[in-house]
């Protein structure tokens, strides 16, 4: 019978999981396939290179590095975050996931109009200082990388750990308090084992990330001797043209981040039903002097490169107020309305869709991989996050090339799919451990009811799931907002997103008008995450 | 639940809404192009409408990506390709695009000076050229460098901004400039030595190059010719100037070909004369390119664009040797001094 | 024919096998009792149909439901956990497993809440509840689907003793009221006899004995049923009686200490055991629990009152020793 259930879990998962096969792994077989051709020539070149191994160093060092940090900094954080409430506590934790939808482009912007030698607070250092020359060197240098990885992947972690632990009951901690244990020796033993899936979550979704990060890491490293993978997979895709070694390098990345995400897909599922949930302690006195600090340091850590973005599309450079930037956008081909307008629309629209979607079945995917305590689920929906963008972007242009289409339907179809198969790893990886905090007895209550397998996942597991769908729908509908490539690669350029627009922009060299577009990405974001805490306030459950 | 599936309907019937704007036309010309060309601000929002009312054809003007995804999607697609034309193939991955297009006699050809014809078979014809060059502020400052070596120079230490040639085709260009230049030896190695000193990063890619330029992060960048252009037409200000260096620059050139085996080869030819008379100054202005029709006159804001006397074509660099100067470039930049 | 019959109900484990033969009939309170690790609550999973066994079948009302749903088998079960749904208030749990119209859902569940002593709490948040509460709406939400059996695992077994008291009687009254079949795990022998008809149970698996509270209490079959129904004395059989074979056992009531030496010949119903040494003395309210020790072996006897003299002699009423093996 166990099996049984098992399986129904499974069938209902299977649509998520057909449409990653369909769009994803078939488009990345034929991708990969490449490295196969002459007998794999290129594969066996590119093993025996080793060149390969000093970039497979760097890679694994930058990017265990910045999850690494992103993880330490937002335990702390978490930890106080989902022990206590405090006015501005959502607030917080909903502006640390705007970050999300910043395309790269304007996150190098952002860090260089705020960090650069010519910057923001350089220039605010130098009037205080009284010198005339740059006082605070950030960029261009391996701290510059992590700080941007840190800057850009910290909410991940933040987001992640802090709804784990706020679900998570805290009598086991005050067990081991009443035994005498120290509250180090509590975290470690206690608390630490318990959070482990979320942290472990957290971590590799950053490492992933920073894995096949390549613009940050060459603009604000400063030197070539910082590359990654993903730069020599996309010259080889985009410079040299060579499809069979770029695939031979994506094959051989996809190896390495796969094992990382199967090593760490350990499935440990929390059978222990609970009956009481944490209540958040108001924070008074001195908690409440230290929850201010913490929420200044958050935001003037996460704010100021996103207010420099909104900065510079109201001022120049020199420093002078104007709107040039607003009637450049305003002007457009054909006016403010059908250019600008359609982006919002468009990129609101797609997100909007295909971040629905993503939590749809990614709450299926995390509830059949939380059922079945299975380790292969999680690893197969993560896949196209062990990627890289570049890979993905070849098995898309595969799949435009083969669906070859004329309908602008098909276009946006398409670019919702593709959006979907990037933002399926974050929704799953949200909700996964939520639904693995879901206790078996409770679906056995309400079969021995004679109630549906169906009905139960509906009525019973879901709502419990919905805490953590609302983080994942946060997250992947930043994501989408945000999404660039695919977006380009598939809808034959009929489908203007906001970022499409941002990238249209500076390559015309209208960086301020990016600023301002950029500024609408930003606004719109925010405007649908505190539409959705809003409503979460509504929601009875 | 029951809410979320309303909002998706909804969003659904919006989408809908917005896509039938926009619903495509059966039998008309398909033209592949980079996306900066199809784009609403790119010049096709002008030319598509002015084409189709002289001529009454209809076109469907595909953006497939940047300008080697648009091959690549032809050479998947193969046989069974939409495209009738395509627009901007650079002519250093000229060789990729040519089994799939076929040779244009056009009248206009005359019009195109000979050192700019990369195709002598004409299935590529170009349509317009750039040259890569430094910009710099003139009120930075420094001495205004003279020649590619002059940059080597010890006062702009921290104060060029480069280009990854292993990331983007402007980085290449530089590459390749250097290689026209200075050979791949002694001199080269030393310029690049040199500027590991004087580059304060190398960026990805041109966006975020110039980006770090416009916010004052360094004096001087790796880009066009034609750059000062936008700053004269949209700023008003000649501050940011392009160094011409006797020596020569490394240029690159968009051409436009006919798919072979199209059935609206008359519509194509149509088009491609298009492109190359009429439609030359958008394009020029768009792309901050320099038209190769010579019977063009140019905005007087192009006077802050100046031509090259001496011009090398990426073109004309094996696709081997290429690799072989990135491979050495690569081992110069990251190797401890 | 019983209402519920267990044939050879197999399901075996890497080191444990449960194999389980017995029936129940209709309206019924049997209590399954048994060491924590002798396998009740894998007996209820298989009869619920939360675990499928490896062979034999259970029958209800004639029918084979073995191989039959959850859903479909009409068996309610009442979880030792916290399995109320978080996402509804009391009342939609309790009408979650209903089938009637909504009007008449509503006049069931507040029956029901009246029935197990929660009227007013229809509107109540189910993490609001004491444990007592929610083991309380769990009970009325398994009845409100009308199951033809109802199995509670030990769902008293995270309770305070006297809310374990209540509530354990509430529930016989209301089996005695509703006429419900049920099936109750617990580990606890003396809640066992105060509510059930009859008892069952296990030991390593197996279904070791079955009958009412008083037989097993009474005539035990075997040794681990003397134990486990109650305290006694288990002696090698050839101390008291020559040629017998196995143990011989008798409860604390049965045997009667004397302060004074008396002869074995003046008792001859009796067996006697002289010069016997107090070792504890415990009182339990009407008496005394004394251990004492007779030849290396401990015995238990129970006294009205407490010995004064170290070194007492025991007496046991012949017919009241069993033979067990």
């Amino acid at each position: 019978m166990k099996r049984n259930r098992a399986t129904f879990y499974t069938l209902n998962a299977l649509p998520g999981i057909l449409i990653l096969v369909v769009l994803f792994l078939i488009p990345l077989f034929f991708t990969f396939s490449y490295a196969f051709h002459d007998n794999g020539k290129a594969l066996v070149e590119i093993f025996k290179d080793e060149y390969t191994y000093r970039l497979l160093v760097f890679t694994l060092e930058e990017a265990l590095l910045s999850a690494l940090i992103s993880t330490l900094i937002a335990i702390p954080l978490a930890s106080f975050f989902s022990k206590y409430t405090f006015p501005l506590r959502r607030t917080v934790l909903t502006l640390s996931g705007l970050s999300f939808t910043i395309p790269s482009i304007l996150v190098v912007l952002g860090f260089v109009i705020w960090y650069g030698n010519n910057g923001l607070l350089n220039a605010f250092l130098m009037k205080i200082t009284g010198r005339d020359y740059t006082t605070l060197q950030i960029l261009y240098s391996f701290k510059a990388i992590i700080l941007a990885h840190v800057y850009l992947n910290f909410p991940i972690a933040f987001l992640l750990i802090t709804n784990a632990w706020t679900e998570m009951p805290d009598t086991p901690e005050k067990a081991a308090y009443t035994l005498g244990a120290g509250r180090a020796r509590t975290f470690i033993h206690v608390t630490l084992p318990r959070l482990t899936p979320a942290v472990l979550s957290a971590f590799i979704l950053i490492f992933l990330f920073c894995f096949s990060s390549f613009s940050i890491i060459l603009v604000l490293g400063g030197n070539p001797a910082y590359s990654t993978f993903e730069t020599e997979i996309y010259r080889r895709v985009n410079i040299n043209v060579n499809r069979e070694e770029a695939a031979a390098l994506s094959i051989f990345a996809f190896f390495i981040t796969s094992v990382m995400l199967i090593i760490t897909s350990r499935g440990r599922k929390n059978q222990r039903a609970t009956r009481k949930e944490k209540t958040l302690e108001k924070a008074k006195g001195k908690t409440l002097v230290v929850a201010f600090l913490l929420i200044l340091l958050i935001l003037l850590f996460i704010l100021p490169p996103m207010l420099s973005i909104i900065y510079r599309a109201f001022y120049t450079k020199a420093g002078d107020f104007t709107l040039r930037a607003w009637n450049d956008i305003a002007k457009g081909s054909t006016g403010l309305m059908s250019t600008a307008m359609s982006g919002i629309i468009n990129s609101f629209l797609i997100a909007l869709l295909s971040s629905l979607l993503s939590v749809y079945f990614g709450s299926r995917i995390a509830l059949a991989s939380a059922k079945r305590n299975s380790r292969i689920l999680p690893v197969i929906s993560s896949m196209p996050m062990a990627t890289g963008s570049v890979t993905l972007g070849l098995g898309f242009s595969f799949l435009a090339a083969t669906v070859g289409h004329d309908s602008i339907y098909f276009s946006y179809i398409l670019v919702i799919a593709a959006h979907l198969t990037i933002i399926l790893p974050f929704a799953v990886r949200t909700i996964t451990p939520g639904a693995k905090m879901i206790p078996d007895s409770l679906a056995a209550a309400s079969y021995t009811l004679g109630v549906s397998a169906f009905r139960t996942m509906r009525k019973v597991e879901k709502p419990i799931l919905s805490p953590y769908k609302r983080k994942a729908f946060a997250f992947a509908f930043a994501l989408s907002l945000g999404e660039v490539n695919a977006t380009l690669t598939l809808s034959d350029g009929h489908v203007s997103t906001l970022p499409i627009l941002i990238y249209r922009m500076i390559s015309s060299y209208n960086y301020q008008g990016a600023a301002a577009l950029g500024t609408l990405l930003l606004a719109e974001a925010l405007i649908v995450f505190a539409i959705g805490e809003g409503g979460r306030k509504h929601a009875i459950s | 639940m029951k809410k979320a599936l309303f909002i998706m309907l909804f969003a659904f019937a919006a989408l809908s809404a917005v896509m039938a704007q926009a619903a495509a036309e059966e039998d008309v010309l398909t033209v592949y192009s980079y996306d900066s060309f199809a784009s609403d601000w790119g010049p096709a929002g002008k030319l598509i409408p002015a084409f189709e009312e002289e001529t009454g054809i209809k076109v469907n003007l595909v953006s497939a990506g940047d300008g080697v995804e648009m091959i690549s999607r032809v050479e998947l697609e193969g046989e069974d390709t939409n495209a009738d034309v395509i627009l901007g193939v650079t002519d250093d991955f000229a060789y990729r695009a040519y089994p799939y297009i076929e040779s244009y006699e056009s009248p206009v050809l005359s019009d195109i000076p000979d050192e700019l014809k990369f195709d002598p078979e004409n299935r590529l014809i170009p349509f317009d050229y750039g040259a890569f060059a430094f910009v710099w502020d003139s009120e930075c400052g420094l001495d205004k460098p003279k020649s590619l070596s002059d940059l080597t120079d010890s006062q702009y230490e921290n104060k060029v901004i480069l280009i990854d040639p292993r990331t983007s085709s402007v980085g290449l260009g530089l590459l390749l400039w250097t290689y026209n230049i200075y050979g791949d030896g002694e001199e080269f190695e030393s310029w690049w030595k040199a500027m590991k000193d004087n580059a304060l990063t190398i960026a990805d890619g041109w966006s975020s190059a110039y980006g770090l330029f416009t916010e004052g992060e360094a004096p001087i960048v790796l880009s066009y010719t034609t750059s000062p252009v936008y700053h004269v037409m949209n700023d008003n200000t000649t501050r940011y100037q392009a160094i011409v260096f006797p020596e020569g620059h490394e240029a690159t050139i968009e051409g436009i070909g006919i798919v072979k085996g199209t059935d609206k080869r008359e519509e194509a030819e149509k088009f491609v004369d298009f492109i190359l008379t009429e439609a030359q100054i958008d394009i020029a202005v768009a792309n901050s390119m320099y038209p190769v029709n010579s019977s063009i006159e140019l905005p007087d804001a192009f006077d802050w664009a100046p031509k090259p006397d001496v011009l090398f074509r990426s073109g004309a660099t094996d696709p081997a040797k290429v690799e072989e100067l990135q491979t050495k470039w690569l081992e110069i930049m990251t190797e401890i001094n | 024919m019983p209402y519920l019959e267990i044939r050879k109900l197999e399901k075996k484990y890497k080191d444990f096998t449960l194999s389980a033969s017995f029936g129940v009939d209709e309206g019924e309170f049997l209590c399954v009792i048994g060491p924590s690790g002798s396998g009740k609550s894998t007996l209820l999973s298989l009869i619920a149909g939360l675990d499928k066994p490896d062979g034999g079948t259970v029958t209800i009302d004639g029918k084979d439901i073995t191989k039959m749903k959850i859903q479909e088998r009409g068996i309610g079960m009442v979880f030792q956990d916290f399995t109320l749904f978080p996402s509804m208030n009391v009342e939609k749990n309790i009408q979650f497993g209903m089938t009637e119209k909504k009007a008449e859902k509503k006049k069931i569940s507040d029956a029901l809440l009246s029935l197990v002593g929660l009227e007013g709490y229809a509107k109540r948040s189910v993490s609001s509840l004491s444990g007592g509460e929610a083991q309380r709406v769990q009970l009325a939400r398994a009845i409100a689907a009308k199951p033809k059996i109802l199995l509670l695992d030990e769902p008293l077994s995270a309770l305070d003793a006297p809310l374990r008291k209540s509530i354990r009687s509430s529930i016989r009254a209301i089996h005695d009221a509703l006429g419900i079949t049920m099936i109750y795990v617990t580990h606890d022998r003396e809640e066992a006899f105060s509510i059930s008809d009859s008892i069952l149970i296990m030991h390593d698996g197996k279904t070791v004995a079955m009958g009412t509270a008083e037989e097993l209490y009474r005539h035990p079959k075997d040794l681990f049923t003397a134990f486990f129904t109650g305290e006694g004395t288990a002696l090698p059989a050839h101390l008291v009686f020559e040629n017998m074979e196995g143990s011989v056992f008798f409860r604390p009531e049965n045997a009667v200490i004397s302060e004074e030496s008396i002869s074995a010949e003046m008792y001859p119903m009796h067996v006697v055991f002289p010069d016997a040494e107090i070792i504890s003395c415990e009182f339990c309210g009407s008496d005394y629990i004394l251990g004492l020790e007779y030849q290396g072996y401990p015995l238990l006897c129970q006294s009205a009152t407490k010995p004064r003299r170290k070194t007492v002699s025991v007496m046991i009423l012949k017919e009241s020793i069993l033979n067990l093996q």
